[in-house]
């Protein structure tokens, strides 16, 4: 193993095994090493920025709640992105409406012709195209295509059938391409 | 060539892997309060909730070994006393008229309300005469000592026989004529002694460590498991009858309620100000750790030979140390709709499924005197404590905890308490 990486392995062990004991300087290294990969995440699953902080800050009270059934010899990356997951679902379920306002012009406005990603688009682009999309497509399109979990998986986590599961998501995919199409368009006007 | 579809998703998962953003420094502070608040709950309701069912188990061993030592040493007691004191007028012999009374001090101080005609004996063993004024008959009571006490019956010096040494206007002669067919004489040679002695105390005071094992309850419900309580109360003897009482008794329970207590959660989550009707189902834990402090009045309805029975009544104030109530729910609610294109109203039924975890700090909530107590209690007296079994119910007066849960408890109390003898 490389040195430095064996190195940041060795300080994250430490950082844990201080989370463990309730040591506070280990909470805050912990918080400040996992902030952006929690933010990563969770802005991918809020509706916006503040629910993104509001679910990290509740997965990390998970963390240092549970710190001590963490399993060491896993990663621990993997243990936190299923806190947070888990923890956005709990967020969406708290707080979802029983009525979805579709607008159904994700349906009205397709083309027909998929666009071509013709460029890689940043992180901010994308979340721009995501906080357009409903909640159920989007947490449907970042459990599926994302996180790679099935639709029956999918199906019991958001207390839906598969067969929305699969109905949402290619809602999900059909909305971003026509997102995709305005937002290239709009770059395009402006660079006219 | 990969579909736009793919491609996005490469593009999402690359993106967010690389993903690297500053720390708001309002975050951590945010974080801090949060481990802060969670620290000082955990100090003052988790340490003994997590424990509660330990200390529990502990104390309910600790109370039935104390229980179970008490229950032996007083039926060992009990036994002897039996012995010493089962003479009966047919266990009386006549003696010789002339022969003189062996006690150690002259017989005519004696009283037949001073001291019972069987404690006039003296230690190691004596043979105690009484005198019949008319007949000159006199009776031999024989009574078996033992040598390394200071005791002749339990909570009986020997002290007692001091006052045979302060004199005294009745005469032996006074006292009443004894004969082996008399019913009275048996009433006057076989008292209760230990009930009567151990009353003559006059310490009004008496403390209780009390353990409760009880069931909750609501209108409708009752809990699946028993909570437990564990506290100390004190009673103050008004008369030989009548008492009061007071104490603190740390109360746990865990009560699965349904259809109840999400009420004012459901509102927040129907999200629509036409929602009428509405109506919640789900199953929500409540878990509650609180301070019960009973104020009441007992009142003596029996006692012979040590136990007695009363009757208690009185109120309990709760002071919560710690809530806590989560589970899952689904609202169902009906709206009216106006389409403004048909000019139609409709109605719709909806349903939502929420989630609710809430817990709440100590000292939030205080409910005096919402509990009514009903108990009644057989109690057995030794010579410096007492065992009580304590059937008990609490009937609610009103809503209680931060639910507003009109909650009861029903369940039996055992006491292991020490003083209180008038």
């Amino acid at each position: 193993m490389d040195i430095s990486l064996e190195k940041e392995a060795n300080r994250e062990k430490e950082i844990i095994r201080g989370c463990c004991r309730g040591k506070a300087r280990s909470q805050e290294a912990l918080y400040r090493s996992y902030y952006a990969f929690g933010m990563s995440v969770c802005l991918r699953y809020a509706p916006n920025r503040e629910d993104s902080l509001e679910i990290l800050n509740d997965s990390f009270m998970k963390v240092f709640e549970n710190i001590k059934s963490y399993d060491d010899s896993r990663p621990f990356k993997s243990w936190f992105r299923r806190i947070l997951v888990n923890t956005a679902l709990d967020h969406y379920r708290i707080n979802r409406k029983f009525r979805i306002n579709h607008t159904g012009d994700e349906d009205a406005a397709e083309t027909g012709i998929a666009p071509e990603l013709d460029q890689k688009l940043s992180a901010k682009e994308i979340l721009e195209l995501f906080y357009r999309l409903p909640d159920p497509l989007r947490l449907t399109f970042n459990l599926y295509e994302v996180e790679g979990y099935s639709h029956d998986e999918i199906a019991g986590m958001l207390d839906i059938s598969p067969g929305t599961s699969r109905s949402n998501l290619s809602r999900a995919k059909k909305m971003l391409q026509r997102l995709y199409l305005e937002m290239k368009n709009k770059q395009c006007h402006e660079a006219v | 060539m990969k579909r736009f579809d793919d491609k996005f998703a490469d593009n999402v998962r690359e993106a967010f892997d690389n993903f690297e953003e500053e720390m708001d420094p309002k975050a951590w502070e945010g974080m801090q309060q949060r481990l802060k608040k969670q620290k000082k709950t955990r100090l003052i309701a988790f340490v003994p909730i997590a424990k509660a069912r330990v200390a529990g188990v502990a104390a309910t061993l600790l109370l039935l070994i104390a229980g179970g030592v008490f229950f032996l040493t007083e039926q060992h007691q009990r036994q002897t006393r039996e012995q010493i004191l089962s003479f009966s007028p047919t266990d009386l012999h006549p003696a010789e008229m002339d022969e003189p009374l062996k006690t150690p001090d002259d017989p005519a101080l004696l009283t037949e309300t001073a001291v019972p005609a069987p404690i006039l004996a003296s230690p190691p063993e004596t043979e105690a005469k009484l005198k019949q004024p008319d007949e000159d008959k006199v009776y031999i009571a024989s009574i078996h000592f033992s040598e390394d006490t200071d005791h002749i019956l339990p909570g009986l010096s020997r002290d007692v026989f001091a006052i045979r040494e302060e004199p005294s206007p009745a005469p032996f002669e006074s006292l009443p004529q004894i004969t082996a067919e008399s019913e009275d004489a048996k009433k006057t040679l076989q008292p209760d002694p230990f009930h009567d002695f151990t009353r003559a105390g006059k310490n009004p005071l008496s403390w209780d460590l009390a353990l409760g094992s009880m069931l909750a309850f609501t209108g409708e419900q009752l809990a699946t498991g028993p909570g437990i309580s564990a506290g100390v109360v004190s009673r103050y003897d008004l008369t030989s009858s009548l008492s009061l009482s007071a104490g603190g008794l740390l109360s746990y329970h865990r009560f699965e309620l349904t259809n109840q207590g999400a009420e004012r959660f459901a509102a927040d989550n129907v999200g629509v100000s036409n929602a009428e009707g509405i109506t919640v189902e789900g199953t929500n834990e409540l878990e509650m750790l609180a301070l019960d402090i009973p104020v009441g009045v007992q009142l003596e309805v029996f006692n012979s030979r040590g136990r007695s029975i009363y009757l208690g009544a009185g109120l309990s104030s709760l002071l919560f140390l710690q809530q806590r109530f989560r589970g899952s729910n689904t609202v169902y609610y009906t709206t009216l709709d106006h389409d403004s294109e048909t000019g139609t109203s409709s109605i719709h039924t909806h349903s939502q499924t929420f989630s609710v975890d809430e817990t709440y700090p100590a000292f939030q909530r205080f409910d005096p005197g919402r509990l009514l107590n009903v108990s009644m209690g057989y109690k057995i007296r030794g010579e410096r404590n007492h065992f009580t079994l304590e059937p008990f119910v609490k009937i609610p007066l009103g809503s209680i905890g931060s639910q507003n849960i009109r909650m009861g408890t029903t369940g039996i109390s055992l006491k292991y308490g020490i003083g209180g003898n008038l």
